[in-house]
Protein backbone atom coordinates (compact mmCIF):
# COMPACT_ATOMS: atom_id res chain seq x y z
CA UNK A 1 0.00 0.00 0.00
CA UNK A 2 1.97 3.29 -0.85
CA UNK A 3 1.62 5.96 1.08
CA UNK A 4 -0.73 8.33 -0.77
CA UNK A 5 -3.33 5.03 -0.89
CA UNK A 6 -2.63 5.67 3.31
CA UNK A 7 -3.90 8.92 3.49
CA UNK A 8 -6.47 8.92 0.94
CA UNK A 9 -7.80 5.96 3.41
CA UNK A 10 -8.03 8.26 6.44
CA UNK A 11 -10.72 10.40 5.98
CA UNK A 12 -12.55 7.34 4.53
CA UNK A 13 -12.14 5.68 7.56
CA UNK A 14 -13.07 8.52 9.80
CA UNK A 15 -16.07 9.05 7.35
CA UNK A 16 -16.67 5.13 7.99
CA UNK A 17 -16.70 5.78 12.02
CA UNK A 18 -18.96 9.08 11.44
CA UNK A 19 -21.52 5.99 10.42
CA UNK A 20 -21.79 4.41 13.45
CA UNK A 21 -24.77 4.83 15.27
CA UNK A 22 -25.89 6.45 18.74
CA UNK A 23 -27.71 4.15 20.94
CA UNK A 24 -30.47 6.67 20.20
CA UNK A 25 -32.76 5.90 17.08
CA UNK A 26 -34.32 8.34 15.71
CA UNK A 27 -35.61 10.26 11.86
CA UNK A 28 -38.99 9.88 9.56
CA UNK A 29 -41.00 7.52 10.65
CA UNK A 30 -41.55 4.41 8.16
CA UNK A 31 -44.17 1.50 9.08
CA UNK A 32 -41.71 -0.40 10.56
CA UNK A 33 -40.49 2.10 13.11
CA UNK A 34 -43.98 1.54 15.06
CA UNK A 35 -44.06 -0.71 17.98
CA UNK A 36 -45.87 -3.51 18.95
CA UNK A 37 -48.90 -2.41 21.71
CA UNK A 38 -48.75 -4.25 24.74
CA UNK A 39 -51.92 -6.21 25.64
CA UNK A 40 -53.76 -3.38 28.18
CA UNK A 41 -55.53 -6.72 30.28
CA UNK A 42 -51.28 -7.49 30.86
CA UNK A 43 -50.64 -3.90 32.14
CA UNK A 44 -51.86 -2.61 35.47
CA UNK A 45 -53.13 0.76 34.88
CA UNK A 46 -53.64 2.75 37.79
CA UNK A 47 -54.48 6.11 36.24
CA UNK A 48 -55.87 8.05 32.88
CA UNK A 49 -56.10 11.67 33.10
CA UNK A 50 -56.90 13.87 30.12
CA UNK A 51 -56.37 17.73 30.47
CA UNK A 52 -57.50 19.84 27.95
CA UNK A 53 -56.76 23.92 26.99
CA UNK A 54 -57.80 26.62 25.04
CA UNK A 55 -56.09 29.87 23.80
CA UNK A 56 -56.32 32.32 20.59
CA UNK A 57 -54.72 35.29 19.14
CA UNK A 58 -56.82 37.55 17.90
CA UNK A 59 -56.50 38.96 14.57
CA UNK A 60 -54.39 41.74 13.52
CA UNK A 61 -55.81 45.41 14.66
CA UNK A 62 -56.17 46.34 10.75
CA UNK A 63 -56.79 43.48 8.82
CA UNK A 64 -60.79 44.71 9.74
CA UNK A 65 -62.44 41.35 9.79
CA UNK A 66 -61.82 39.90 13.22
CA UNK A 67 -63.16 36.45 12.21
CA UNK A 68 -61.81 34.76 15.32
CA UNK A 69 -63.00 31.46 15.43
CA UNK A 70 -63.76 30.35 19.59
CA UNK A 71 -64.33 26.81 19.35
CA UNK A 72 -63.32 25.14 22.41
CA UNK A 73 -62.98 21.85 21.25
CA UNK A 74 -62.56 21.36 17.80
CA UNK A 75 -63.00 18.19 15.58
CA UNK A 76 -60.08 17.05 13.64
CA UNK A 77 -60.31 18.19 9.60
CA UNK A 78 -61.66 14.97 7.18
CA UNK A 79 -58.14 12.93 6.53
CA UNK A 80 -57.28 9.67 8.31
CA UNK A 81 -57.11 10.64 11.27
CA UNK A 82 -59.97 9.79 13.92
CA UNK A 83 -62.19 12.85 14.94
CA UNK A 84 -62.20 13.10 18.73
CA UNK A 85 -63.76 15.44 21.24
CA UNK A 86 -61.64 16.47 24.15
CA UNK A 87 -63.46 17.04 27.12
CA UNK A 88 -61.21 16.96 30.58
CA UNK A 89 -61.28 14.03 32.99
CA UNK A 90 -59.60 11.52 35.48
CA UNK A 91 -59.78 8.22 36.69
CA UNK A 92 -58.06 6.43 39.18
CA UNK A 93 -57.59 2.26 39.54
CA UNK A 94 -56.64 0.72 43.27
CA UNK A 95 -56.52 -2.56 44.92
CA UNK A 96 -59.66 -3.76 45.72
CA UNK A 97 -61.44 -2.41 42.69
CA UNK A 98 -61.17 1.25 44.43
CA UNK A 99 -61.35 3.78 42.25
CA UNK A 100 -61.23 7.64 41.59
CA UNK A 101 -63.06 9.24 38.96
CA UNK A 102 -63.73 13.33 37.69
CA UNK A 103 -65.30 14.33 34.78
CA UNK A 104 -66.30 18.50 34.31
CA UNK A 105 -70.12 17.69 36.10
CA UNK A 106 -68.77 15.30 38.82
CA UNK A 107 -66.06 13.41 41.29
CA UNK A 108 -66.58 10.13 42.61
CA UNK A 109 -64.39 8.42 45.42
CA UNK A 110 -65.22 4.44 45.56
CA UNK A 111 -64.04 2.76 48.64
CA UNK A 112 -64.02 -0.88 49.94
CA UNK A 113 -63.52 -2.03 52.95
CA UNK A 114 -64.55 -5.41 52.47
CA UNK A 115 -63.16 -7.19 55.54
CA UNK A 116 -66.21 -4.94 57.90
CA UNK A 117 -68.36 -5.41 54.91
CA UNK A 118 -68.57 -1.41 54.31
CA UNK A 119 -68.79 -0.13 50.88
CA UNK A 120 -68.54 3.89 50.62
CA UNK A 121 -69.14 6.25 47.73
CA UNK A 122 -68.18 10.10 48.51
CA UNK A 123 -68.70 12.94 46.20
CA UNK A 124 -65.17 14.39 45.61
CA UNK A 125 -66.51 18.22 45.41
CA UNK A 126 -67.48 18.07 48.46
CA UNK A 127 -66.32 15.21 50.19
CA UNK A 128 -69.89 14.33 51.50
CA UNK A 129 -70.60 10.36 51.11
CA UNK A 130 -72.40 7.63 52.07
CA UNK A 131 -71.36 4.43 53.43
CA UNK A 132 -73.14 1.15 52.46
CA UNK A 133 -73.27 -2.48 52.88
CA UNK A 134 -73.71 -3.54 49.82
CA UNK A 135 -70.84 -3.53 47.10
CA UNK A 136 -73.14 -3.60 44.21
CA UNK A 137 -73.83 -0.08 45.05
CA UNK A 138 -70.44 0.76 43.61
CA UNK A 139 -70.59 -1.29 40.88
CA UNK A 140 -71.86 1.94 38.65
CA UNK A 141 -69.85 4.54 39.04
CA UNK A 142 -67.07 1.46 38.83
CA UNK A 143 -68.14 0.82 35.10
CA UNK A 144 -68.15 4.78 34.64
CA UNK A 145 -64.69 4.98 35.78
CA UNK A 146 -63.47 1.85 33.53
CA UNK A 147 -64.95 2.98 30.70
CA UNK A 148 -63.20 5.98 30.80
CA UNK A 149 -60.05 4.54 30.60
CA UNK A 150 -61.16 1.94 28.02
CA UNK A 151 -62.44 4.95 25.77
CA UNK A 152 -59.05 6.65 25.97
CA UNK A 153 -57.06 3.95 25.32
CA UNK A 154 -59.47 2.92 22.36
CA UNK A 155 -58.85 6.19 21.05
CA UNK A 156 -55.48 6.42 21.66
CA UNK A 157 -55.04 2.75 19.66
CA UNK A 158 -57.12 4.46 16.81
CA UNK A 159 -54.92 7.64 16.34
CA UNK A 160 -51.39 5.54 17.27
CA UNK A 161 -52.69 3.36 13.88
CA UNK A 162 -53.93 5.73 12.28
CA UNK A 163 -50.68 7.93 12.39
CA UNK A 164 -49.01 4.20 11.50
CA UNK A 165 -50.79 4.13 8.45
CA UNK A 166 -50.06 7.73 7.52
CA UNK A 167 -46.52 6.86 7.61
CA UNK A 168 -47.13 4.58 4.48
CA UNK A 169 -48.99 7.26 2.66
CA UNK A 170 -48.60 10.65 1.21
CA UNK A 171 -49.54 13.77 1.70
CA UNK A 172 -52.08 14.05 -0.93
CA UNK A 173 -53.20 10.44 -0.44
CA UNK A 174 -53.60 10.81 3.25
CA UNK A 175 -55.97 13.91 2.31
CA UNK A 176 -53.99 16.24 3.97
CA UNK A 177 -51.61 19.08 2.94
CA UNK A 178 -48.32 18.27 4.50
CA UNK A 179 -47.42 15.52 6.85
CA UNK A 180 -44.52 14.93 8.65
CA UNK A 181 -44.25 11.11 11.27
CA UNK A 182 -40.82 11.34 13.35
CA UNK A 183 -39.74 9.11 15.62
CA UNK A 184 -37.31 8.44 18.34
CA UNK A 185 -36.47 4.91 20.07
CA UNK A 186 -34.10 4.78 23.27
CA UNK A 187 -35.16 1.06 23.91
CA UNK A 188 -37.84 1.33 26.59
CA UNK A 189 -39.47 4.24 25.83
CA UNK A 190 -40.51 5.62 22.04
CA UNK A 191 -41.91 8.86 20.77
CA UNK A 192 -43.38 9.64 17.80
CA UNK A 193 -44.67 13.51 16.57
CA UNK A 194 -46.95 13.93 13.90
CA UNK A 195 -47.44 16.94 11.85
CA UNK A 196 -50.81 17.18 9.84
CA UNK A 197 -51.75 20.35 7.74
CA UNK A 198 -55.13 20.90 5.86
CA UNK A 199 -56.47 24.13 4.49
CA UNK A 200 -60.16 24.09 3.29
CA UNK A 201 -59.88 27.37 1.95
CA UNK A 202 -61.37 29.54 4.78
CA UNK A 203 -58.77 28.39 7.18
CA UNK A 204 -55.76 26.32 8.23
CA UNK A 205 -55.51 23.59 10.88
CA UNK A 206 -52.15 22.20 11.55
CA UNK A 207 -52.50 19.17 14.63
CA UNK A 208 -49.39 18.05 16.17
CA UNK A 209 -49.66 14.57 18.03
CA UNK A 210 -46.84 13.80 20.62
CA UNK A 211 -46.71 10.26 21.68
CA UNK A 212 -44.94 8.72 24.16
CA UNK A 213 -45.23 4.85 25.13
CA UNK A 214 -43.12 3.08 27.59
CA UNK A 215 -42.45 -0.73 27.50
CA UNK A 216 -44.53 -2.55 29.44
CA UNK A 217 -46.30 -5.75 29.59
CA UNK A 218 -45.86 -7.58 26.43
CA UNK A 219 -45.51 -4.60 24.51
CA UNK A 220 -45.55 -0.88 24.37
CA UNK A 221 -48.14 1.23 26.96
CA UNK A 222 -48.89 5.03 25.94
CA UNK A 223 -47.78 6.61 29.10
CA UNK A 224 -48.22 10.37 27.50
CA UNK A 225 -49.79 11.95 24.79
CA UNK A 226 -50.05 15.38 23.54
CA UNK A 227 -52.15 16.73 20.79
CA UNK A 228 -51.93 20.05 19.52
CA UNK A 229 -54.66 22.25 17.60
CA UNK A 230 -54.23 25.60 15.92
CA UNK A 231 -57.04 26.75 13.43
CA UNK A 232 -55.59 29.87 11.86
CA UNK A 233 -58.37 31.98 10.45
CA UNK A 234 -57.10 32.54 6.29
CA UNK A 235 -58.86 35.45 6.01
CA UNK A 236 -58.30 37.53 9.39
CA UNK A 237 -55.33 36.08 10.65
CA UNK A 238 -56.80 35.10 13.92
CA UNK A 239 -55.47 32.02 15.80
CA UNK A 240 -57.82 29.81 17.92
CA UNK A 241 -55.85 27.00 19.92
CA UNK A 242 -56.80 23.68 21.30
CA UNK A 243 -54.69 21.50 23.38
CA UNK A 244 -55.41 17.55 25.07
CA UNK A 245 -53.19 16.15 27.24
CA UNK A 246 -53.23 12.28 27.75
CA UNK A 247 -51.35 10.53 30.87
CA UNK A 248 -51.53 7.32 31.74
CA UNK A 249 -49.68 5.87 34.83
CA UNK A 250 -49.08 1.97 34.72
CA UNK A 251 -47.07 -0.38 36.25
CA UNK A 252 -46.62 -4.15 37.85
CA UNK A 253 -49.43 -3.59 40.55
CA UNK A 254 -52.10 -1.21 41.95
CA UNK A 255 -51.51 0.72 44.70
CA UNK A 256 -53.85 1.05 47.93
CA UNK A 257 -55.93 3.39 47.87
CA UNK A 258 -55.20 6.06 50.58
CA UNK A 259 -58.74 6.99 52.15
CA UNK A 260 -58.94 9.28 55.01
CA UNK A 261 -62.58 9.23 56.53
CA UNK A 262 -61.36 12.07 59.00
CA UNK A 263 -62.03 14.34 56.21
CA UNK A 264 -65.35 13.16 54.61
CA UNK A 265 -68.45 13.82 55.80
CA UNK A 266 -70.02 9.95 55.50
CA UNK A 267 -73.77 9.22 56.20
CA UNK A 268 -75.21 6.07 57.02
CA UNK A 269 -77.80 6.11 54.10
CA UNK A 270 -77.95 2.10 53.08
CA UNK A 271 -76.64 0.56 55.68
CA UNK A 272 -77.92 -2.16 57.24
CA UNK A 273 -79.49 -1.34 60.75
CA UNK A 274 -78.56 -4.19 62.82
CA UNK A 275 -75.34 -3.40 62.32
CA UNK A 276 -75.71 0.36 63.78
CA UNK A 277 -75.05 1.06 67.45
CA UNK A 278 -78.07 0.71 69.83
CA UNK A 279 -76.29 3.88 71.54
CA UNK A 280 -74.24 6.76 70.70
CA UNK A 281 -70.47 6.53 70.94
CA UNK A 282 -69.62 9.61 73.32
CA UNK A 283 -66.64 10.05 72.99
CA UNK A 284 -64.22 9.29 75.73
CA UNK A 285 -62.77 11.70 78.80
CA UNK A 286 -58.96 12.52 78.17
CA UNK B 1 25.29 10.35 -20.19
CA UNK B 2 22.23 8.65 -18.30
CA UNK B 3 23.97 10.11 -14.75
CA UNK B 4 24.12 13.73 -16.39
CA UNK B 5 20.46 13.28 -17.39
CA UNK B 6 19.60 12.59 -14.09
CA UNK B 7 21.24 15.36 -12.19
CA UNK B 8 19.38 17.53 -14.70
CA UNK B 9 16.05 16.31 -13.72
CA UNK B 10 16.25 16.13 -10.26
CA UNK B 11 18.28 19.86 -9.53
CA UNK B 12 15.35 21.76 -10.68
CA UNK B 13 13.17 19.51 -8.39
CA UNK B 14 15.24 19.79 -5.02
CA UNK B 15 15.95 23.67 -5.50
CA UNK B 16 11.25 23.74 -5.77
CA UNK B 17 10.97 22.29 -2.39
CA UNK B 18 14.21 23.89 -0.73
CA UNK B 19 11.79 25.28 1.91
CA UNK B 20 13.20 26.90 4.80
CA UNK B 21 11.98 25.45 8.41
CA UNK B 22 9.65 27.77 9.08
CA UNK B 23 8.15 27.87 6.06
CA UNK B 24 7.89 23.89 6.35
CA UNK B 25 5.89 24.85 9.56
CA UNK B 26 3.82 27.50 8.36
CA UNK B 27 2.20 25.11 5.61
CA UNK B 28 1.88 22.09 7.68
CA UNK B 29 -0.50 24.61 9.13
CA UNK B 30 -2.84 24.27 6.24
CA UNK B 31 -2.69 20.47 6.12
CA UNK B 32 -3.43 20.74 9.80
CA UNK B 33 -6.17 23.09 9.25
CA UNK B 34 -7.51 19.87 6.26
CA UNK B 35 -7.53 17.66 9.01
CA UNK B 36 -9.38 19.49 11.54
CA UNK B 37 -11.97 20.20 8.48
CA UNK B 38 -12.67 16.40 8.00
CA UNK B 39 -12.32 15.92 11.82
CA UNK B 40 -14.86 18.41 12.06
CA UNK B 41 -17.60 17.10 10.01
CA UNK B 42 -16.77 13.57 10.62
CA UNK B 43 -16.65 12.62 14.51
CA UNK B 44 -19.59 14.10 16.97
CA UNK B 45 -19.15 17.46 17.54
CA UNK B 46 -22.93 17.37 20.30
CA UNK B 47 -23.58 15.16 22.89
CA UNK B 48 -26.99 15.44 24.17
CA UNK B 49 -27.14 14.33 27.87
CA UNK B 50 -29.52 14.65 30.30
CA UNK B 51 -27.98 14.96 33.81
CA UNK B 52 -29.28 15.60 36.67
CA UNK B 53 -27.05 19.23 36.91
CA UNK B 54 -29.11 20.30 33.80
CA UNK B 55 -30.60 23.27 34.89
CA UNK B 56 -33.72 23.26 32.28
CA UNK B 57 -33.89 19.54 33.23
CA UNK B 58 -37.45 18.15 34.71
CA UNK B 59 -35.16 15.99 36.92
CA UNK B 60 -37.29 13.51 36.44
CA UNK B 61 -37.11 9.56 36.06
CA UNK B 62 -36.67 9.65 32.33
CA UNK B 63 -34.26 11.98 32.17
CA UNK B 64 -31.82 10.08 33.65
CA UNK B 65 -32.56 7.09 31.80
CA UNK B 66 -32.25 8.48 28.21
CA UNK B 67 -28.95 7.44 26.99
CA UNK B 68 -26.21 9.86 25.90
CA UNK B 69 -26.46 10.88 21.93
CA UNK B 70 -24.16 12.51 19.71
CA UNK B 71 -24.87 14.37 16.84
CA UNK B 72 -22.27 14.18 14.26
CA UNK B 73 -20.21 16.84 12.19
CA UNK B 74 -22.13 16.09 9.32
CA UNK B 75 -25.73 16.45 10.40
CA UNK B 76 -24.55 19.43 12.86
CA UNK B 77 -23.06 21.33 9.95
CA UNK B 78 -25.38 20.80 7.19
CA UNK B 79 -28.51 19.78 9.16
CA UNK B 80 -30.94 17.02 8.05
CA UNK B 81 -30.06 15.16 11.05
CA UNK B 82 -32.32 14.19 13.92
CA UNK B 83 -32.43 14.70 17.79
CA UNK B 84 -34.39 13.76 20.73
CA UNK B 85 -35.84 15.27 24.13
CA UNK B 86 -38.21 15.36 26.53
CA UNK B 87 -40.39 18.76 26.72
CA UNK B 88 -43.00 18.81 29.48
CA UNK B 89 -46.06 21.15 29.05
CA UNK B 90 -47.68 23.42 31.38
CA UNK B 91 -50.74 20.86 31.88
CA UNK B 92 -47.84 18.15 32.87
CA UNK B 93 -47.59 15.61 29.78
CA UNK B 94 -43.85 14.70 29.69
CA UNK B 95 -43.16 13.75 25.79
CA UNK B 96 -40.29 12.44 23.89
CA UNK B 97 -39.80 14.21 20.77
CA UNK B 98 -37.45 14.33 17.90
CA UNK B 99 -36.44 17.16 15.72
CA UNK B 100 -34.14 17.72 12.57
CA UNK B 101 -31.03 19.85 12.55
CA UNK B 102 -30.78 23.06 10.61
CA UNK B 103 -28.37 24.27 8.40
CA UNK B 104 -25.17 25.56 10.91
CA UNK B 105 -24.51 28.92 9.55
CA UNK B 106 -21.70 29.09 12.23
CA UNK B 107 -19.87 25.92 11.51
CA UNK B 108 -20.20 27.53 7.89
CA UNK B 109 -18.40 30.29 9.32
CA UNK B 110 -16.01 27.93 11.50
CA UNK B 111 -14.53 26.45 8.17
CA UNK B 112 -14.57 29.54 6.19
CA UNK B 113 -12.43 31.39 8.69
CA UNK B 114 -10.16 28.50 8.97
CA UNK B 115 -9.90 28.63 5.23
CA UNK B 116 -9.47 32.23 5.03
CA UNK B 117 -6.44 31.40 7.55
CA UNK B 118 -5.22 29.07 5.27
CA UNK B 119 -5.42 31.35 2.25
CA UNK B 120 -3.15 34.26 4.33
CA UNK B 121 -0.64 31.35 5.25
CA UNK B 122 0.20 30.60 2.02
CA UNK B 123 -0.08 34.48 1.01
CA UNK B 124 2.59 34.94 3.66
CA UNK B 125 4.65 31.97 3.32
CA UNK B 126 5.00 32.97 -0.07
CA UNK B 127 5.43 36.63 -0.35
CA UNK B 128 7.44 39.73 0.92
CA UNK B 129 6.51 42.25 3.48
CA UNK B 130 3.66 41.18 4.51
CA UNK B 131 4.52 39.79 7.99
CA UNK B 132 2.02 42.05 9.75
CA UNK B 133 -0.75 39.96 8.61
CA UNK B 134 0.56 36.70 10.45
CA UNK B 135 -0.90 38.04 13.93
CA UNK B 136 -4.21 37.90 12.19
CA UNK B 137 -3.82 34.50 10.64
CA UNK B 138 -3.02 33.14 14.12
CA UNK B 139 -5.78 34.79 15.67
CA UNK B 140 -7.96 33.49 12.61
CA UNK B 141 -6.85 30.02 13.40
CA UNK B 142 -7.58 30.38 17.18
CA UNK B 143 -10.95 31.40 16.60
CA UNK B 144 -12.00 28.55 14.16
CA UNK B 145 -10.37 26.30 17.11
CA UNK B 146 -12.83 28.13 19.50
CA UNK B 147 -15.21 28.06 17.54
CA UNK B 148 -14.95 24.41 16.72
CA UNK B 149 -15.22 24.27 20.59
CA UNK B 150 -18.28 26.00 20.92
CA UNK B 151 -20.26 23.89 18.86
CA UNK B 152 -22.88 23.27 21.61
CA UNK B 153 -23.98 27.11 21.64
CA UNK B 154 -24.17 27.26 17.93
CA UNK B 155 -26.15 23.65 17.99
CA UNK B 156 -28.74 25.47 20.13
CA UNK B 157 -29.20 28.71 18.52
CA UNK B 158 -29.66 27.44 14.57
CA UNK B 159 -31.67 25.01 15.60
CA UNK B 160 -33.97 27.83 17.59
CA UNK B 161 -33.81 25.39 20.90
CA UNK B 162 -35.58 27.46 23.68
CA UNK B 163 -36.93 30.10 21.59
CA UNK B 164 -39.16 32.96 22.90
CA UNK B 165 -42.33 30.96 21.30
CA UNK B 166 -41.35 28.20 23.86
CA UNK B 167 -42.53 30.69 26.76
CA UNK B 168 -45.23 32.58 25.13
CA UNK B 169 -48.27 31.20 26.84
CA UNK B 170 -50.53 32.26 24.40
CA UNK B 171 -48.96 30.13 21.09
CA UNK B 172 -50.15 26.74 22.59
CA UNK B 173 -48.84 25.18 19.50
CA UNK B 174 -45.17 25.92 21.20
CA UNK B 175 -45.39 26.54 24.40
CA UNK B 176 -43.10 24.01 26.79
CA UNK B 177 -42.51 24.23 30.48
CA UNK B 178 -39.46 22.11 30.63
CA UNK B 179 -36.92 20.70 28.10
CA UNK B 180 -34.56 18.43 29.43
CA UNK B 181 -32.22 18.80 26.62
CA UNK B 182 -28.30 19.25 27.99
CA UNK B 183 -26.00 19.63 25.22
CA UNK B 184 -22.29 20.09 25.68
CA UNK B 185 -18.71 18.78 23.34
CA UNK B 186 -18.15 15.60 22.01
CA UNK B 187 -14.81 14.15 21.84
CA UNK B 188 -15.05 15.11 18.18
CA UNK B 189 -15.60 19.05 19.06
CA UNK B 190 -12.14 19.11 21.24
CA UNK B 191 -9.80 17.00 18.67
CA UNK B 192 -11.03 18.97 15.78
CA UNK B 193 -11.02 22.68 17.60
CA UNK B 194 -7.44 21.07 19.34
CA UNK B 195 -6.05 20.33 15.29
CA UNK B 196 -7.26 24.02 14.28
CA UNK B 197 -5.34 25.21 17.91
CA UNK B 198 -2.69 23.10 16.77
CA UNK B 199 -2.31 25.07 13.47
CA UNK B 200 -2.18 28.36 15.16
CA UNK B 201 0.30 26.72 17.18
CA UNK B 202 2.91 25.77 14.12
CA UNK B 203 2.12 28.91 12.07
CA UNK B 204 3.50 31.00 15.20
CA UNK B 205 6.43 28.25 15.57
CA UNK B 206 6.50 28.99 11.74
CA UNK B 207 6.65 32.94 12.06
CA UNK B 208 8.70 32.88 14.47
CA UNK B 209 11.43 30.59 13.11
CA UNK B 210 11.13 33.28 10.47
CA UNK B 211 11.66 35.98 12.44
CA UNK B 212 8.25 37.14 12.81
CA UNK B 213 6.34 40.43 11.32
CA UNK B 214 10.34 42.45 12.16
CA UNK B 215 11.88 40.90 9.80
CA UNK B 216 9.71 41.60 6.84
CA UNK B 217 12.77 41.68 4.53
CA UNK B 218 13.91 37.89 5.22
CA UNK B 219 13.04 36.97 1.24
CA UNK B 220 14.70 40.06 -0.72
CA UNK B 221 18.10 38.77 -0.26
Amino acid sequence: MTRATKISLLPLAILTLAGCSTNVNNGIAKETDFVALADVSSVAISSVTLKTKTASIAATANSGKQALIQEAYLPLPQGALPTATYSAHEADFYTDDDFKYATSALSIIGHSDSKNSSYYLVNGLNSLGYVYSDAAKLASHRAAAKKLLSDDYAYLVTLYNGIKALSTKTASESGYDKVTIEYTNINATVGYNCVTVKNNGTSTTEIRYYLTLDKAGNGFVFTDVIIRQSVTNNASGGVAYSNAEYNLVHGDALEDQVFNLASMSISMAGLDLSTVPSTAIDQPAI
Amino acid sequence: MENVINQEVKTPIKSKLSLRTGQWFRLSAVVLVFIAVILYLALPQITIAYQKYSNTSTAGVRDYSFPQELVYGISNFFGGGYFSYYVKSDLGAEVLVSQQTNFNGFALACVLIAFAACGLDIWLNFTKKNEKWSKLTTLLFVVSGLMAIMGPIWFLAVNKFGGADWTKATDLMNYWKYDSLYVHDAYGALVSGGVFILAAISFAIGTGLEGGDKNDTRNED
